[in-house]
């Protein structure tokens, strides 16, 4: 089922490399032995229509670390796993952007286990 | 007491348990961290006041933020988009906020006079050899760069000799090294102990060519701080217990362990780093917090010479508020 979400997740990473931009864009897309899968995903308004500068936050109940990071023109983020011990079972994500509240927000967990990429969904309405 | 009267009392008891309940509930504080300095030593404050239970002690709700992309100049950004209520960051990003109008100002001192090491590949000796190669500096603003530029001044180099190729962290710059791609790197600890162990060359360190000055501090918007005292007097105490334990030497074994679960380095790296800062004293690590305003000021003299300000110099009280350090018991 999910098969489509995951082809495409690793076309995106592979072909979005420049993307995560800013000063730690090297340090991002550092491959570490010690990674997990990687995260990536979209917030959207109750359209569909893709929500830029929204803030998504990855939360690891685990490690008390929450990841903030801020979606792009597409809507989309995406995030290295710095753990391979944090497993997606312990992630709490949530999205904000001013104006909008949250209506649903998914992890999608590929059946194809190893380090295959993990999409996250938002959706959020106009307040 | 009547059957009635025990009744009633029960109902009493019952409606002030929520209330109690919430009395005792936690504060929230979302602390700001950038990404480079999640594996790296300039955690350790943080990671020591988690581990050991100092936030909680407290009645903090400590959680750890990490915004990204990041970068050093983006941690002000974050107080004021809401991501967080406090932050690490480095004084010179401070004061440069600070003065395009940001009301952060720093509530405490987390490393003075940090030491970071021009690391270089094994066939290079010298500075000197340095003239016309890549060379991976931080931030050009940022006070790893200004002091490494000292010591390059200082061994003769000036800046139009290296190609200068800007690299934020320790782990990246350390990466551009084994890549073979940088010819020498600034490095922290505990990273420049392990290039060193495997071969690479410490061409000398930033302390050589620059005085004392503050480094990293905690800053929070003085509007935010205003309305919620109690948290930040509760972090800053918090803090301070978590500098007593870094230098308390009958607790060397743990927060060597705390070094290691949070960089990656083995116990020996991690012992030569705490070494390195204490065996003598080198003023690395705050007693409790406290902020050096000399220290400080020569911070902004840095950063009068990279070109940064201009006109007459800000006084350093400006980008602090101690009022928070000294309702800690830190004088």
């Amino acid at each position: 089922m999910w098969r489509l979400p995951i082809a495409l997740a690793c076309l995106v990473l592979g072909a979005s490399s420049a993307w995560a931009g800013g000063e730690n864009a090297d340090l991002m897309d550092e491959h570490s032995e010690d990674e997990g899968p990687p995260y990536f995903g979209f917030v959207r308004d109750v359209r569909g229509n893709p929500l830029k500068d929204a803030k998504v936050s990855l939360k690891f109940a685990k490690a008390n670390i929450t990841y903030v990071i801020q979606t792009n023109v597409l809507g989309m983020y995406r995030m290295r796993n710095p753990n391979k011990d944090w497993k997606p079972e312990d992630l709490t994500i949530s999205c904000a952007k001013e104006g909008y509240r949250q209506t649903r927000a998914l992890r999608r967990t590929a059946n194809v286990g190893g380090n295959a990429a993990i999409e996250t969904e938002c959706q959020m309405q106009k307040e | 007491m009547t059957r009635s009267a025990g009744v009633r009392c029960i109902v009493f008891l019952a409606l002030l348990a929520p209330a109690c309940a919430f009395a005792e509930q936690d504060i929230v504080l979302r602390y700001g961290m950038a990404i480079s300095a999640q594996k790296s030593i300039y955690s350790l404050p943080i990671a020591v006041a988690e581990r050991e239970g100092l936030f909680r002690r407290e009645g903090l709700d400590f959680r750890l933020v990490i915004p990204l992309p990041g970068g050093s100049d983006k941690m002000i950004d974050a107080l004021h988009d809401d991501t967080v209520d406090v932050t690490h960051v480095a004084t010179p990003f401070l004061v440069r906020a600070a003065l395009a109008g940001s009301d952060a100002v720093a509530i405490a001192a987390e490393f003075n006079n940090p030491i970071y090491s021009l690391v270089a590949r094994p066939d290079i000796t010298k500075i000197g050899e340095l003239k016309g190669q890549v060379v991976g500096l931080a931030d050009p603003g940022g006070s790893i760069t200004l002091s490494i530029r000292k010591l390059l001044e200082l061994r003769g180099l000036r800046e139009g000799d290296i190609q200068v190729r800007t690299i934020e962290g320790t782990p990246a710059r350390l990466s551009c090294l084994q890549r073979g791609e940088c010819a020498a790197v600034p490095l922290g600890q505990p990273q420049d102990l392990v290039a060193a162990s495997e071969g690479y060359r410490v061409l000398g360190l930033s302390t050589e060519a620059v005085p004392q000055f503050v480094y990293t501090v905690t800053a929070v918007r003085r509007s935010w701080a205003a309305a919620h005292p109690d948290a930040v007097v509760r972090y800053v105490r918090a803090l301070g217990a978590a500098f007593a334990v870094i230098r308390d030497p009958t607790r060397r074994d743990r927060v060597v362990e705390i070094i290691v679960e949070t960089t990656g380095v083995t116990p020996e790296i991690a012992r030569g780093t705490l070494a390195l800062y204490f065996e003598p004293e080198r003023n690395v690590v705050p007693m409790r917090g406290e902020i050096d305003l000399e220290g400080f000021a020569r911070v902004i003299d840095f950063m009068a010479e990279a070109g940064q300000l201009k006109g007459p110099l800000p006084a350093a009280g400006r980008f602090v508020e101690t009022r928070y350090l000294r309702e800690a018991g830190v004088r």
